[in-house]
């Protein structure tokens, strides 16, 4: 009941902040034009703006930060241990890395189907080798040190491509995607990322209930009655697939992943099941805000949002983990 | 419901070397048996082997006549709970959201729970005495407390076995008899008990059957007033002892 309100809060608040993203841009746009657009009866212009520019610009932001807030939360309560996110496990890195590859070559465009496909390609690759690591090994430690050792390789492959980027224009381009954004998404690029995105969050929502045994540990999850294998296999897919589909729509954007758990644990009692949906909500419309901040920031050059979202995740990290220590499972 | 908990030939291997060998017992229903023995023993993966978290590379375990392998997981967990040694909990749940983790292979959600699983959630809460803390943070309970939490979610799944790795370790003489003494209600309500201690006197004291294990082999599997011998504690544990009916003194080191 608690957390069904919760939700329902959380719910509005991701509505109005998507609409709230409606109304801003280069053109002035007033509440009755803009809800006309929505029932269908507005300008040929004014629906051009809504639909083709800032709906799926909101829409993509909130998809990105749902995928990594419930991504985050599910990875949390698998390895039992908030610091875990997509990018613990390398998946986030190895999906970068794939689409920048798409990029470096020139195969495809921000705006192709090959972006994306190649993106979930590079999470899911990940998510398989995790799949292997987690079959033979039963320790969550090494399952996270592998997951450091994914992101620290395609890290350093990351550098070598930038290193032999052909031309500063080259250059610019894959720096401008390693860095995160939303901006200039189209209806057509969420269409391509969505399914992935709402299948992994459906496939973790479906496997939320094993990931409040999980907090006895694995040898008392088993003894209550988890299939161990089977719940490391799900929520490793399903965040494969939540996170390769952001990455396609997005780039890299840190920290949603954990963040938006932390805050949130206190009002679902704690319990790693029940704060999956919550997180998701939250963290769409956290990036939504962080999306319309940016535009808001008076610079020259509109700032990135995954430089924003590092900006206030990685010191808030921080503070969670130093106020971990000395806890249990440290 | 009574259960028989039996287990033939175990042999469980880690890097070829040899950490269970043709290890077989019997544990009865209506029984308090006490896993003893030396550190390295063998004795937690021994219970890992009787639980199937960690499945032995020979021999096999059954419950009654059945082979626990052909259980399905949610299956074998309504039938055995176990208690292993780790205690610390991922995240500060309620006492009685903790507990009611134990209906896990039940297949209700820790937020909406049927009536039966409610029942038996309370009756573990009474029997532990945890009702007045059910709704406190699990972070925030004593190491007492915290353990009563874990037994409370062993009994509360309603398995005819329990199985127990320590479940005394760190816990003051009286909430040690405390626990030995809901675990005592347990068998004589018709359980089946296995409890691995370290405190030689205890097991003495309290159980109906010890297992006496050594090097991955069990050496003696009896009942306690028969193996309860000065000669089998020095063949066990390498030290002196005087024995008097139930009580045992520990006196030094073999020379």
């Amino acid at each position: 009941m608690r957390s069904f309100s919760l939700n329902t809060v959380l719910l509005v608040t991701g509505l109005v902040s998507v609409i709230l993203a409606c109304f801003l841009g280069s053109t002035d746009l007033s509440i009755g034009e803009i809800a006309k657009v929505f029932i269908g009866s507005g300008s040929h212009e004014n629906t051009l703006i809504i639909l083709e520019v800032r709906l799926p610009r909101a829409l993509a932001g909130f998809a990105t930060g749902a995928a990594l807030g419930m991504s985050g939360a599910a990875l949390q309560g698998l390895l039992r241990n908030p610091l875990a996110e997509p990018g613990i496990l390398g998946v986030s890195s190895v999906s970068v890395l794939f689409s920048t590859l798409v990029l470096y070559f020139g195969i495809g465009t921000t705006s192709s189907l090959l972006l994306p496909i190649s993106a979930i390609a590079g999470a899911l690759l990940a998510t398989a080798f995790l799949t292997l690591a987690a079959i033979f090994t039963r320790s969550v430690v090494t399952l996270i040190l592998i997951g450091v050792g994914i992101t620290s390789f395609s890290g350093a492959l990351m550098s070598l491509v930038l290193n032999f980027a052909p031309n500063p224009f080259t250059l610019a381009d894959l720096v401008n995607w390693t860095l995160g954004s939303v901006a200039n998404r189209s209806l057509t690029d969420l269409a391509y990322a969505l399914p992935f995105i709402l299948s992994g969050m459906g496939l973790l929502l479906w496997s939320a209930r094993g990931l409040s045994a999980l907090t006895l540990g694995e040898e008392a999850a088993h003894a209550v009655g988890l299939n161990l294998a089977q719940q490391r296999l799900f929520v490793i897919i399903g965040a494969g697939l939540a996170t390769g589909g952001s990455v396609a729509l997005a780039g890299a954007i840190g920290f949603v992943g954990i963040v938006t758990p932390h805050v949130l644990r206190p009002f679902v009692r704690h319990d790693p099941a029940q704060v999956l949906l919550p997180s998701a909500l939250a963290g769409g419309t956290l990036v939504v805000l962080a999306d319309i901040f940016i535009r808001l920031l008076p610079t020259y050059s509109e700032l990135k949002l995954g430089v924003v979202a590092a900006l206030i995740g990685a010191p808030a990290f921080i503070w969670i983990a130093a106020q971990r220590r000395g806890g249990p499972n440290t | 419901m009574t259960l028989r908990l039996s287990a033939k030939n175990l042999s469980v291997n880690a890097r070829k070397e040899p950490l269970l060998s043709s290890v077989s017992l019997d544990l009865a229903p209506n029984k308090l048996t006490c896993l003893i023995g030396p550190n390295g023993a063998g004795k937690t993966t021994l219970l890992r082997a009787l639980t199937g978290f960690r499945p032995a590379d020979e021999g096999d375990v059954f419950l009654n006549e059945k082979p626990l392998s052909s259980l399905s997981i949610p299956e074998r967990a309504r039938l055995i709970s176990y208690l292993p040694q780790s205690r610390s909990l991922a995240w500060p749940l309620r006492v009685r959201d903790a507990v009611a983790l134990g209906r896990f292979a039940y297949g209700g959600q820790t937020s909406a729970m049927n009536p039966r699983d409610k029942d038996a959630i309370d009756q573990a809460l009474i029997a532990c005495e945890l009702t007045q803390l059910s709704d406190r943070r699990t972070d925030t309970l004593s190491g007492g407390e915290l353990s009563r939490v874990h037994l409370a979610r062993a009994l509360c799944s309603q398995a005819p076995i329990l199985i127990a790795d320590e479940p005394l370790a760190a816990l003051d003489p009286r909430q040690q008899l405390q626990t030995l003494g809901l675990v005592r209600n347990f068998v004589e309500t018709g359980g089946t008990a296995c409890l691995v201690l370290h405190d030689l006197a205890l097991a003495a004291r309290h159980a109906d059957q010890l297992i006496w294990m050594k090097s991955g082999q069990i050496l003696h599997h009896d009942a306690t007033e028969t193996t309860l011998t000065p000669d089998i504690i020095r063949a066990v544990f390498d030290v002196e002892s005087e024995v008097s009916d139930r009580s045992v003194i520990i006196l030094g080191p073999c020379l």
